[in-house]
């Protein structure tokens, strides 16, 4: 494995039965980056994390997430990484607060420290009221905003998100950007996000990873997929058609990412202007 | 990084701050203590207004007996008829029903034989009487019995007294051997004692297995999987065992809560209706015969009986849980509860038809095997059926717990 890479798979497979749902895809991740795992609903995100963060087993390939070897040693991968999955979890019986520092807790984090992130968290994210709430009465977005919180406080080195912001609203989901990005810039973290929504992610990624039916069909910088597939700058567009042409990589696997700057070496224009390059 | 102990005792916490919260307690502790009390007071208040009849016979022929220099022959079985009698003439709704046979006074409902050498054997030191009592200890009709049965006591220790002008060092003991109809007798090595804690402890452990049953998917991984922090907690503990041990450790506790408030259910509503019915001051022990009495439960034998309704509670616990990691959610919580509640229904109906039963479709059952366990163990009769039903207790918890361990490692317990 590269030490350059926080992530790295190597030939990633992984089949339920008969189903092959990952066919043989190679990420690398470089630390500092956020790193966006595209792709339509049932293309493999959620299960190339769960592999990722120890929860499943590949059926064949090599996985190293913090320079763990996950496919032998998933126990040590766990509680090392923050994780958003796609289901807004809690236990609807007892207040917000506790539900955020009872899996703090378990992760290992300092209650004090705990309280003052969640506070602080909470605070910009106009959710203060909340915390004295049972995490039942809670609605749908305000629970996946709980998580996210619940996950950053958590999280070491890496975070990674399944699909963050869906299920918010348009406001709440540009002030859960502007965190996940001030953890990258201000905190020198490391973010992988799943989304199956490209403009989510426009303003936010600097290196993208497109899956479509279990394939990873582009992988690059975020510069790179605007100017291979998009000559007028648009990401959007940039994504559906490096999507629609399939198999297509702007350098050999790896080699683009280990001679890139960290992102939290940049600027917020840096990164809009050139994609994070 | 976070060490696997530390996380344990942090799960551990999570689990029991799940079980405080006031939906659980209340399914733990209000509901065992509430339906008891309910169990054992209502009936009283039902049963307080009937009649009871108490059927006795007495064959005394009477014993002579030197006082003040005069040879007096004394009755004792006539006198505490009539003893018994005058009673009686004061408690509107208690019959005393006279016959001529041991026969008919045993075959009553609730009948007293008194010997022919009653008399003569007090006098020597040591007599006997036999009864027959069908009615619960929790029933006016049991109550008035025990009275009734004071009243013999209290008619042969006077005379005894009197006669003999003697203290308490030495008054002569009547032993009071119950009867059972032959019919049905229980081919039992245990002793009537035993025997008679043997339907307390049967239903207590019937009602606590549907009690923590339904506990048990509060606090299982089921309600887990549907509050959607079963994958979190996956995804976070470092050793998945720590999820499955702390789970246990909190029934256990739970269990425990469960058990003291059943017992204090019983016991308060036992009070109460000695209050409701009246209390002669003869007769306590009101808890019921569906309960265990205050000096059963504060002996050893109480705790032996408890210790074995925690295990049954375990294993309870422990087969939800294996059965939540084995298979989906919804597949779990039918198969769950009915296999808990199947076994604890087959386990009641049979012991409670026969407190002492081997039949086949008795000895299969897990909860059985804690019954005849923990019973011998209460009648010192240890022998080598309990010894292979230890054995296959330790076998079941062990094999359970296991595959609970292993089956949480399998990827399918994350998507169902």
């Amino acid at each position: 494995m590269d030490d350059e890479f926080i992530i790295e798979t190597k030939e990633l497979r992984k089949s339920f039965g008969k189903k092959e749902i990952l066919k043989g895809i190679s990420l690398h991740v470089p630390k500092g980056c956020i790193y966006a795992l595209l792709g339509p609903n049932g293309a493999g995100k959620t299960t190339t994390i769960r592999i990722l963060t120890g929860i499943l087993k590949p059926t064949s390939g090599e996985v190293y997430v913090l320079g763990v070897d996950v496919k032998k040693n998933p126990d040590e991968i766990r509680a090392e990484i923050g994780i958003l999955s796609q289901l807004s979890a809690g236990y609807k019986d007892i207040k917000t607060r506790d539900n955020i520092l009872l899996f703090t807790s378990i992760v290992g984090v300092d209650k004090e420290e705990a309280s003052q992130k969640m506070m602080k968290l909470l605070l910009d994210l106009d959710m203060l009221d909340k915390l004295d709430q049972n995490f039942g009465k809670l609605s749908g977005g305000e629970k996946r905003v709980i998580n996210l919180v619940r996950t950053i406080i958590s999280s070491g080195e890496l975070i990674i998100l399944d699909e963050p912001t869906t299920g918010l609203d348009i406001a709440r989901a540009k002030k859960v950007r502007d965190i996940i990005h001030a953890l990258v810039k201000l905190d020198g973290k490391t973010v992988l996000m799943s989304s199956h929504i490209t403009s989510d992610l426009e303003d936010l990624a600097t290196h993208t990873g497109i899956l479509k039916e279990g394939e990873l069909v582009f992988e690059g910088t975020k510069k790179e997929v605007i100017e291979k597939y998009a000559s007028d700058g648009d990401f959007e567009a940039a994504i559906i058609r490096a999507f629609e042409n399939g198999r297509d990589f702007p350098k050999p696997l790896g080699e683009t990412f280990t001679k890139m700057e960290s992102f939290s070496d940049k600027t917020e224009s840096d990164v809009s202007e050139n994609g994070g390059n | 990084m976070v060490r696997k102990r530390d996380q344990f005792t942090a799960i551990l916490k999570k689990d029991l701050k799940l079980v405080f919260t006031w939906k659980t307690i209340l399914v733990t502790v209000g509901i065992p203590f509430i339906m008891m009390f309910l169990i054992i007071f209502l009936p009283t208040i039902f049963i307080g207004a009937q009649q009871a009849t108490i059927t006795i016979c007495s064959d005394d022929i009477g014993s002579d007996e030197l006082y003040n220099s005069t040879i007096i022959n004394i009755n004792l079985g006539d006198a505490s008829i009539a003893n018994i009698q005058l009673f009686v003439e004061n408690v509107s709704n208690i019959e005393i029903r006279i016959v001529d046979t041991r026969e008919e006074a045993l075959n009553a409902s609730n009948g007293i034989y008194i010997p022919a050498n009653f008399s003569e054997a007090t006098f020597d030191g040591k007599s006997s009487l036999e009864f027959h009592k069908s009615s619960s200890d929790i029933s006016i009709q049991g109550v008035y019995f025990d009275q009734v049965i004071n009243k013999i006591h209290e008619t042969a220790f006077s005379a005894f007294l009197y006669l003999n002008n003697i203290t308490q060092d030495n008054i002569p003991q009547i032993e009071e051997i119950f009867y059972s109809p032959p019919v049905g007798e229980p081919e039992s090595g245990w002793s009537q004692a035993t025997l008679q804690l043997a339907a307390p402890f049967a239903y207590a452990m019937f009602i606590l297995i549907t009690l923590v049953g339904n506990m048990g998917r509060t606090i299982g991984f089921g309600k887990e999987k549907e509050d959607g922090t079963f994958e979190t907690m996956l995804s976070i503990t470092k050793n998945r065992a720590h999820l499955v041990f702390s789970k246990l450790v909190v029934g256990l506790i739970a269990s425990l809560l469960s058990i003291v408030a059943y017992f204090a259910g019983s016991v308060f509503a036992g009070l109460l209706s000695l209050s409701v019915i009246g209390d002669s001051g003869d007769s306590m022990g009101v808890e019921g015969i569906l309960a265990l009495s205050i000096d059963d439960l504060l002996s050893i034998k109480g705790v032996v009986l408890l210790i074995g309704l925690v295990i049954a509670l375990v294993i309870t616990m422990l087969a939800l849980m294996t059965v939540d990691t084995m298979f989906s959610k919804t597949i779990a919580e039918r198969v769950g509860m009915t296999v808990v509640m199947g076994f604890g229904l087959l386990f009641y109906f049979t012991v409670a038809f026969d407190p002492a039963t081997t039949a086949p479709y008795a000895v299969i059952n897990p909860f059985y095997w804690i019954y005849h366990l923990f019973l011998s163990i209460v009648d010192l009769s240890f022998t080598w059926v309990d010894g292979i039903y230890l054995v296959l207790i330790v076998g079941l918890l062990t094999t359970m717990l296991f595959l609970a361990r292993k089956a949480i490692e399998r990827e399918k317990v994350l998507f169902t």
